[in-house]
């Protein structure tokens, strides 16, 4: 061979590997994402789960892409990898602000998933426009996105709203008359206001409305007594999961005949706490994961089942609800990023999270098609549940109408 | 009538876990001087040992009240010997400090140990309920009332036909006048402290299923339980017990007939009311100031 052919041959080798795997011959950068969560007090295993629902969905999307164009991002002809800064703020306002600043400041993360709480979160918002932080923090208070902040995004409908569709089928249900307990965190008392002025719309009545502070009680024998005396044909139960089913054992426990309605805190640990088969007719407004958790046949898209079965595997025990909510927001932003053409300005990203969102394509457990002008992301549907022979029965889904949130 | 007669009843049975927490402070507190505020963490202790007994290693329930008890007296041993007994000669400033280090001590250990994720003790009867008539009480709420009854009459017993129970009365009484009769007052201040500590073991197995175990759990209990010996006279077992009735019964009532979030509210005023007309408590020694 001469050395003209020589030469010609390794040139059309080269040639030919740059166009079989152009990507992959660059290097990946990396972009930074911030975590804020409780790693440490009593919202540890809350904490825990955020983190580790963000670190599933980076290694996902590292791995695959977003959309399956992987792996990692990319960004104007460039591949990134996520990578996460994560910041342990105990709960602690103080310190949520302080990782804040940390995270954009040391890290100069462009999105946050976290923190957990409403306080936090409020704290957080004085904080975020400032540093050019987008962020996901976790809040069930209606006034979270009320604040006009331009970089918060509210990843789940406030469960007020669904206060109006629970009141409805208490009335469908026959039952008028309606006892409220409630924790005293303003998202929990705005939802038990809520389902009074919509069943006293319909004509019902709430005989009595009950706030209690959940980290301190742990006897609800005594309010139970003063609802049973009233007669209710069903007992509103607005608390986290566990006080939940305390509140619930304690009015068995004084011989409450009625029935219960109770919030999408509801889940695995409370059945197990009281057993479904003393709720017989008892009402669960519920998210989609803990229909699918029991009925994954009905999960016809399947990404919260596959989910819910990666989490276990890997990490060999359960996940705390809150958890679940900051792992649709990893895909979005990261989406995002990628439609933007952009990893480091949050506000051009937080412009182009409605289009991630509406494309459909993201392998996302709620399936959210929209985020508001007011950072909520919209779209994905709730159930409301009835307790029939120890398992649920579905008994209407629900998706509360933009006009009403914007 | 009827839902007076189940606030009374949510209220004694509530009570009657303050009674244990509340006459292991008193004990204490009446040989060593000693606010022993990690009572409330060492009853949580004992609910999460009681628990990892039944749950992890399906041990009986009954056996594993009887083990946890004797845990948590052996516990309260050690922390006599290692932590109050050296500086027993101190300001009392001091032992005030130890006290509340070792509650920190006590609930970082909870923490790391157990986890925060809230746990839940479930045994045979967990969702029994006994009925009588219109009133009704969980079965678990019975037994804690029954035993709390077994245990202070087994308390009282012990103080007043053992020899034993009448040196511990007589340090309580006078120390120096205990020392003089030849009564090793050390050995009585260190079985103060595990008797003190076994009834907080005590109190933490019979209530553990039939609430929420976390590692916070004992403060609120702790708290009652202090306004209890306060109220009831600090030093005296008997206005322990009756002081952690009355306030358990004022708890309930204060939830059912006003609002659950005030209750704590009239505990701590029934407390104040008592110490502004009888700062002595109902069965408390006078204190002399010069």
């Amino acid at each position: 061979m001469g050395k003209k052919s020589i030469f010609l041959s390794v040139v059309i080798l080269l040639v030919a590997g740059a166009l079989v795997c152009p990507a992959h011959a660059q290097q990946m950068k990396s972009v930074k994402i911030g975590v804020i969560s409780p790693l440490s007090g009593p919202l540890t295993f809350v904490g825990t789960s955020m983190l580790r629902c963000v670190q599933l969905a980076v290694k996902d999307i590292n791995e695959k892409g977003t959309t399956g164009n992987g792996p990692g991002l990319l960004v104007g002809g460039q591949r990134y990898k996520l990578e996460i800064v994560n910041y342990d703020d105990s709960a602690d306002p103080a310190k949520s602000v302080a990782g804040m600043r940390k995270l954009a400041e040391m890290y100069s993360v462009p999105v946050v998933l976290g923190p957990f709480g409403t306080p936090q979160v409020w704290a957080t918002q004085e904080v975020n426009v400032g540093l050019k932080v987008l962020y996901n923090g976790l809040s069930t208070s209606d006034q979270s996105r009320k604040k006009g902040n331009p970089l918060y995004i509210q990843e789940r409908v406030p469960g007020m709203y669904y206060g109006d569709a629970m009141a409805e089928v208490a009335m469908e249900k026959g039952y008028k008359k309606a006892a409220v307990v409630t924790d005293i965190n303003e998202a929990y008392v705005s939802w038990g206001k809520r389902f009074r002025q919509k069943l006293e719309s319909l004509g019902g009545q709430v005989v009595a409305f009950e706030s209690v502070d959940i980290k301190t009680t742990t006897d609800y024998h005594s309010i139970m007594t003063s609802f049973k005396a009233k007669n209710p044909d069903i007992i509103f139960v607005a608390m986290y999961e566990e006080p939940s089913a305390l509140a619930v054992n304690h009015a068995l426990d004084v011989g409450y005949k009625g029935k219960f309605m109770v919030t999408s805190d509801w889940g695995v640990k409370s059945e197990k706490i009281v057993g479904l088969d003393r709720m017989e007719g008892s009402i669960v407004q519920a998210m989609v994961h803990t229909y699918y958790r029991k009925y994954p046949d009905q999960d016809k898209r399947g990404y919260a089942t596959a989910f819910m079965k990666k989490y276990v595997e890997t990490y060999k025990e359960d996940f705390a609800q809150p958890g679940l909510s900051v792992y649709d927001p990893v895909w979005m932003f990261a989406r995002a990023m990628e439609i933007a053409n952009n990893v480091t300005d949050a506000y051009a990203i937080r412009a182009a999270c409605p289009k991630a969102l509406e494309e459909g394509k993201l392998p996302i457990i709620f399936p959210n098609v929209d985020v508001l002008k007011n950072g909520l992301m919209w779209g994905a549907p709730e159930l409301i549940l009835e307790v029939k022979g120890s398992q649920y029965k579905l008994v209407k889904t629900i998706t509360v109408p933009k006009n009403i949130l914007e | 009538m009827i839902e007076l007669a189940q606030y009374l009843l949510n209220g004694i049975s509530q009570g009657c876990v303050y009674v244990l927490l509340a006459s292991g402070l008193t004990i204490i507190f009446g040989i060593l001087n000693v606010p022993n505020f990690a009572q409330g963490h060492l009853y949580m202790v004992a609910a999460y040992l009681g628990f990892y007994m039944v749950m992890s290693y399906a041990m009986n329930y009954w056996l594993a009240l009887v083990l946890a008890t004797f845990a948590l007296g052996i516990l309260g041993l050690l922390v006599y010997f290692f932590v109050f007994y050296p500086i027993r000669n101190a300001p009392e400033v001091n032992l005030f400090v130890a006290a509340m280090a070792l509650l920190m001590i006590l609930e970082g250990g909870a923490l790391f140990l157990f986890g925060t994720e809230t746990k839940w003790f479930l045994i045979p009867w967990s969702r029994s309920v006994l009925s009588v008539g219109n009133l009704s009480l969980q079965v678990q709420r019975v037994i804690v009332i029954a035993g709390t009854t077994v245990v202070m009459l087994a308390l009282w017993l012990f103080i007043k036909r053992t020899s034993l129970g009448a040196a511990l009365e007589a340090t309580a009484q006078h120390r120096e006048g205990a020392l003089l009769c030849g009564i090793k007052v050390s050995r009585i201040s260190a079985m103060a402290f595990v008797v003190g500590t076994a009834l907080a073991g005590i109190a933490g197995v019979l209530i553990g299923p039939a609430v929420l175990l976390e590692p916070t759990m004992g403060m609120g209990p702790l708290l009652v339980a202090f306004s209890a010996i306060i109220f009831g006279g600090l030093g005296s077992v008997a206005g322990a017990v009756l002081g952690s009735v009355i306030l358990g019964v004022v708890e309930s009532l204060a939830s059912g007939y006003i609002s659950a979030t005030y209750n704590l509210a009239f505990v701590f005023a029934i407390m104040i009311i008592m110490l502004l007309f009888r700062p002595k408590g109902l069965f408390g020694k006078e204190v002399w100031r010069p």
